[in-house]
């Protein structure tokens, strides 16, 4: 397979996986040629001057001097190669490199840079090692991007890696597991988890921060996109019995699609090439009969099978994966005269890490321009247009409401024919010139570094580097650096491994990314990604919540869950359509929703982890509500203070992950806080500022899901030795914390 | 302190944010209490505006003329004091209401027709990625307790960290977040725990987290944790906002409206340094005339119920209001009634520090700048083109902004007297 072949060979290319060569110290009196190239020459000129047309599709593509963008796992060896090739060609002992940029040469951008440029010293000083190269002491060292970091034991990862995947705890099975086993067991447990349904579910709902389809969740909108012609029968359920149930449950289907289609390729093992190539989409009961598919009946709606999603082809109908589903066609819109161009932009931001709009750098003004068809001929809009304009051709077969509507007038002859990368669609593809268009893309090399980097955000929230974003940065210039090679390692095993996606989520959970906790002597460069400082969206918050104390964090119960509905966008979450990016610094309105958090559930969980048996509580299975430390003429209670402090581990290793010794400090300071409030709390019973029964809202006397009242001699009303409330003061404390909020 | 972008970021990581801003009190006595003002106010019509359907109107000779700018009579469009005012409904009064106050720079170069890049370069000062936008930069720069000094309504709001942007769509919870240790909102009297035992655990929230700080090496983490520590300082502010949110928010559909409600609300309680609005429909590349229109007479009447607002709020005097766009629109209409997009646009100031009834700058008849002598800002040949930097750097000025040593890693280049 072209991709795979590509890939090896790139990582062949480079230095040893994982590894880059990074002379210490970087700002020091010698930096060798390979880390003056990637931290000054590529970033300050090669990326922001030369390749505004220096590019496959750039105004200079036919000039021998072509560089290529991250999105190409080797960029980096094949630009630096580029470049010295090049370099060779001299004019009377100089270098061309060095003449057409100050307009000589007959250097079609004219004079780009001054001979007084700091840029053009640059260059200057590049291309003279090109034949005396230079070496530092060090040089030849290498830093291995794991190097210097300490990374999350095996069992600390597995319970991250659990709430982050599945949204639960390790159970003890799982950890005894990986405690025997380390890496390995952990790798396996990862790998067990994501044939999970809980997994699929966390899978989508990372995949929609990118591709946001789940804009039509939830109402009609989904529904409403659908072609009423093709699809006569998309408002099936009109005037039947529960009408409100069923549209809404065919609308989530439909709205649902895309994210189905990649959770069933992930699910089935299938290769993600899939995701544009698939020649299927996914349909459940309700939506194979709005979609109108063969053999369809009405569901039941009492009938759980209807919920699942299955393989359905659709008839006339040219399925290339989920670029010809309604939800993401409608969600990349195009107009008339934006011809597909938004959605060929998204695609290759998407699925080929390539972002079209930073290509052109140079500020262009059109109104010197008096080129004819500026976007086919004039230089400042054919750098982004020739990419660009092929994959809005192949679009054309849909609508600007994502019908399939072919042209009958074909496409527009001004513009550049439909293809891929100046290879053109074959004339007989018809409306298959999208599935054409996808089969191209997955043996691009970048695809396969795409799904890598879209894997690595959303599983870390990382802001996965690109080179826009370096600069003259240096340090970004190595974190860079060590990133592609990491992506192009992962990427070359992704597609040794049947294109499985799930080794790419494995990966990134196992690796520096996810797991890195501390630091020793790093670089500034592998220090800028390293380790996840994930603040928890609202979803995920919420299913941590439910996962460590055993309720839901709701108003009452079977209300929704406050941080899915209520607070949901004020806690940083995202509705895919106005609000599409995630909040991922905290401000005043979380810290507040955070702390009402930590209170509400605190006061709801105590009393009723208290009812249970203690073999099945969650927060208290070492005390019993009487066990306080001393009586009230102050002498201590055997046994009783032991107690409260080892139930105080508990709760540090429960809510927050944290494996701390008896004597640990913070188990000392949260002992303290549960002794200040039982103090606190004990002195306001004595003198009657403080009543004896809780808040009703802190009583046990419902069931949190069902809402069902309690037996009478199975409720907690009364708290006479303040030691539930003390127990709520440390729970909040605890539910507050970094360690709870962050992953 | 000479700092990088690098060595900055890395500094605030350390926690060195409230050190660095922490004198900056703007006349108030401490940090406690609230900002004093003035407030910005960024309002972004998303999608490339139109300005010769506003503030630099063309019009047409005649119903001859081919390819005209617009599809109105120049003999139509109305002088407003110092300005030309494109005929749509409500734009004479708008300029008659704030003729002494406005001032509209025409021929404003973005330099690029991508949205991207030209809401970033309009919003932040620079055409490269990563600089924050101006919004955040004045937040950071003026509020000690950032916990809420950046309210965004979208658009462009990169922080580069230094500030983390609130959202308040929706204004209901408001209350029961702002007394989060309360079980009922509205009732003092239903403190989850006794104020004493709050306080206590105040404290040792307060005391953990700065241990955990302490002791981290990462600069991920110490950002995460630094963050949460400045998130969670100042939290009766939200208090002090929900006195002074309306009862209820407008219905109209004007998203505007909405925002700018919360928006003065957020300046009027102190909790807010700046705040971004933000409303659409301006990519207008088909049917151009109909859409457009409605948008620039709901952006104009937005606009107009934000002043109303600040002056129920008693602010007015002391709002500073920037409107722009990520670019301007094509002099000619296209095959379908649309028009496509062009880097020349229009920006609106007006507040405190700004003199108004001006007009700086012009497009000639092909919607071409003018160039301006930098230092007199009068029509030059040898001139130059102003762009958003050069706004930028004359807004850090009259804000502070520019002497602020947080701003030093994105310099936008020099001021020039736009505002005198």
């Amino acid at each position: 397979m072209r991709a795979n072949a590509t890939i090896v060979g790139a990582v062949a290319l480079l230095a040893s996986c994982g590894k880059v060569d990074v002379p210490a110290p970087v700002d020091g009196p010698c930096m060798d040629d390979a880390t003056l190239w990637r931290e000054q020459v590529y970033p300050q000129v090669i990326q922001s001057v030369c390749m505004g047309c220096h590019t496959a599709d750039g105004a200079a593509r036919d000039s021998g001097l072509v560089f290529v963008g991250t999105g190409y796992p080797d960029h980096e060896a094949r630009n630096r190669g580029t470049f010295a090739n090049v370099a060779g060609l001299e004019r009377a002992g100089d270098s061309i490199v060095l003449l057409k940029p100050i307009g000589l040469e007959g250097h079609g951008g004219g004079k780009i840079l001054s001979e007084d440029d700091a840029s053009y010293a640059l260059l200057q000083d590049f291309v003279d090692r090109l034949n005396h190269p230079v070496t530092c002491a060090n040089s030849g060292t290498t830093v291995d991007g794991d190097a210097g970091l300490t990374l999350d034991s095996p069992v600390q990862t597995l319970r991250k890696a659990a709430v982050t995947l599945v949204g639960r705890l390790p159970t003890p099975d799982e950890e005894d597991a990986v405690r025997a086993g380390g890496e390995s067991a952990l790798g396996d447990a990862v790998w067990a988890w994501m044939d999970e349904p809980a997994f699929a579910n966390v899978f989508m709902e990372k995949l929609n921060d990118v591709l946001l389809t789940d804009r039509y969740l939830r109402s009609n909108d989904a529904l409403g996109i659908m072609d009423e012609d093709r699809f006569p029968g998309r408002y099936w359920f009109e005037d039947a019995n529960n009408e409100d149930t069923l549209r809404d449950r065919t609308n989530d289907a439909v709205a649902r699609e895309p994210l189905e289609i990649a959770a069933h390729i992930m699910r089935e093992d299938r290769p993600w090439t899939e995701i544009l190539t698939a020649d299927y989409t996914m349909v459940n009961g309700y939506s194979a009969m709005a979609y109108g598919v063969d053999g369809a009946e009405p569901p039941d709606v009492r009938d759980p099978a209807a919920f699942e999603f299955v393989e359905a082809t659709l008839p006339d109908w040219s399925h290339a994966g989920l670029l010809t589903t309604p939800a993401f066609l409608n969600r990349y819109p195009t107009t008339e005269t934006n011809r597909n161009r938004h959605r060929a932009w998204a695609f290759y931001k998407t699925f080929l890490a390539t972002d079209i709009l930073t290509f052109g750098k140079r500020p262009i003004d059109p109104t010197i321009s008096d080129v004819h068809n500026p976007t086919l001929n004039d230089p400042q809009c054919t750098v982004c247009h020739a990419t660009m304009d092929p994959v809005a051709g192949a679009f054309q077969s849909w609508d600007d409401q994502g019908r399939l509507a072919p042209r009958e007038e074909g496409w527009y002859p001004e513009m550049a024919p439909p293809g891929f990368e100046g290879e053109a669609t074959p004339p007989a593809s018809g409306s298959g010139q999208l599935t054409w268009l996808a089969e191209q893309s997955v043996a691009d090399p970048r695809f396969a570094i795409a799904t890598v980097r879209m894997m690595l955000g959303v599983f870390t929230g990382l802001d996965v580097l690109s080179e826009s974003d370096v600069g003259d940065d240096p340090d970004k210039a190595q974190a860079l650096a060590l990133q592609d090679l990491w992506v192009a390692d992962v990427a070359t095993e992704l597609v040794d491994r049947q294109w499985d996606v799930k080794v790419a989520i494995q990966r990134v959970v196992t690796s520096r990314y996810f797991r890195a906790s501390a630091a020793t002597g790093a670089t500034p460069g592998q220090l800028l990604q390293a380790g996840t400082a994930h603040l928890l969206t609202p979803e995920e918050l919420d299913r941590k919540i439910t996962a460590t104390t055993g309720i839901p964090w709701r108003a009452s119960s079977g209300s929704t869950n406050l941080l899915l509905d209520r607070y949901a966008l004020l806690y940083g979450g995202i509705d895919s359509l106005g609000i599409t990016e995630r909040l991922r610094d905290p401000n005043g309105v979380m810290a507040n929703i955070a702390r009402r958090m930590s209170n509400e559930v605190a006061c709801g969980s105590v009393a009723r982890d208290f009812l249970l048996d203690p073999t099945q509580r969650r927060l208290f299975p070492l005390v019993e509500m009487s066990y306080v430390p001393e009586t009230d003429d102050g002498f201590a209670i055997p046994g009783a203070e032991d107690a409260i402090r080892e139930n105080i581990r508990w709760l540090h290793s429960r809510l927050l992950g944290e494996e701390l010794a008896a004597d640990d400090p913070e188990i000392e300071a949260t002992y303290a806080l549960w002794v200040d409030a039982w103090k606190a709390g004990r002195a306001g019973l004595a003198d009657e500022t403080v009543k004896v029964d809780l808040d009703y809202r802190c009583m046990a006397l419902f069931d949190p899901f069902t809402g069902d009242q309690l037996r009478d001699d199975h409720r907690i009303v009364y708290d006479p030795d303040f030691t539930i409330r003390s127990w709520m003061t440390v729970t909040a404390y605890l539910l507050s914390d970094y360690r709870f909020l962050y992953e | 302190m000479n700092l990088n972008r690098r060595s900055f970021l890395s500094w605030l990581a350390a926690g060195g944010a409230a050190a660095a801003v922490g004198p900056r009190l703007y006349g108030r006595a401490n940090a406690d209490e609230p900002v004093v003002g003035p407030f910005f106010l960024f309002v972004n019509a998303s999608g490339g505006w139109d300005p010769t359907m506003l503030c630099d109107p063309k019009g047409r000779a005649s119903e001859a003329e081919a390819d005209p700018i617009n599809h109105f009579d120049a003999a139509d469009i109305e002088q407003v004091g110092a300005f030309k005012v494109a005929p749509i409904d409500g734009h004479v009064a708008f300029f008659e209401r704030f003729k002494s106050d406005l001032l509209v720079l025409n021929g404003v170069d973005t330099q690029t027709n991508s949205h991207e890049i030209g809401s970033r370069f309009m919003w932040s000062g620079s055409i490269k990625p990563g600089f924050p936008s101006e919004a955040a930069l004045v937040a950071a720069a003026r509020e000690p307790r950032p916990a809420l000094a950046f309210l965004s309504n979208g658009g462009y709001d990169v922080t580069d960290g230094l500030v983390a942007p609130t959202r308040i769509p929706d204004t209901s919870a408001i209350l029961e977040i702002a007394y989060p240790d309360r079980l009922d909102k509205a009732d003092d009297r239903t403190g989850v725990l006794p104020l004493d035992i709050l306080a206590r655990l105040d404290q040792a929230r307060t005391e953990r987290l700065q241990r955990q700080l302490d002791a981290a090496t990462l600069p991920r983490l110490r950002h995460a944790m630094a963050s949460l520590q400045i998130a969670r300082v100042g939290n009766n502010d939200l208090a002090r906002l929900s006195a002074k949110l309306p009862s209820a928010l407008d219905t109209s559909g004007n998203p505007l409206k909405r925002q700018a409600q919360v928006a003065m609300a957020c300046f009027a309680a102190g909790v807010s340094a700046s705040a971004t609005m933000e409303i659409g429909n301006f990519d207008t590349h088909g049917d151009h005339d109909r859409i457009h229109t409605q948008s620039m007479k709901d952006i104009v009447a937005g606009i107009t119920f934000a002043m109303d607002e600040a002056e129920r709020q008693g602010i007015a005097d002391k709002v500073v209001v920037i409107v722009g766009s990520d670019f301007g629109r094509t002099p000619y209409y296209n095959d379908t009634a649309g028009k496509d997009h062009w880097p020349i646009t229009s920006m609106l100031l007006m507040g405190p520090g700004i003199r108004g009834g001006r007009v700086l700058g012009g497009t000639d008849g092909s919607f071409a700048p003018t160039l301006l002598d930098p230092t007199t800002l009068a029509p030059s040949s040898s001139g130059i083109r102003i762009t958003p930097a050069h706004v930028h750097a004359s807004l850090r000025a009259l804000s502070g902004v520019a002497t602020w040593e947080g701003a030093a890693p994105y310099g936008v280049g020099d001021a020039l007297p736009l505002f005198t």
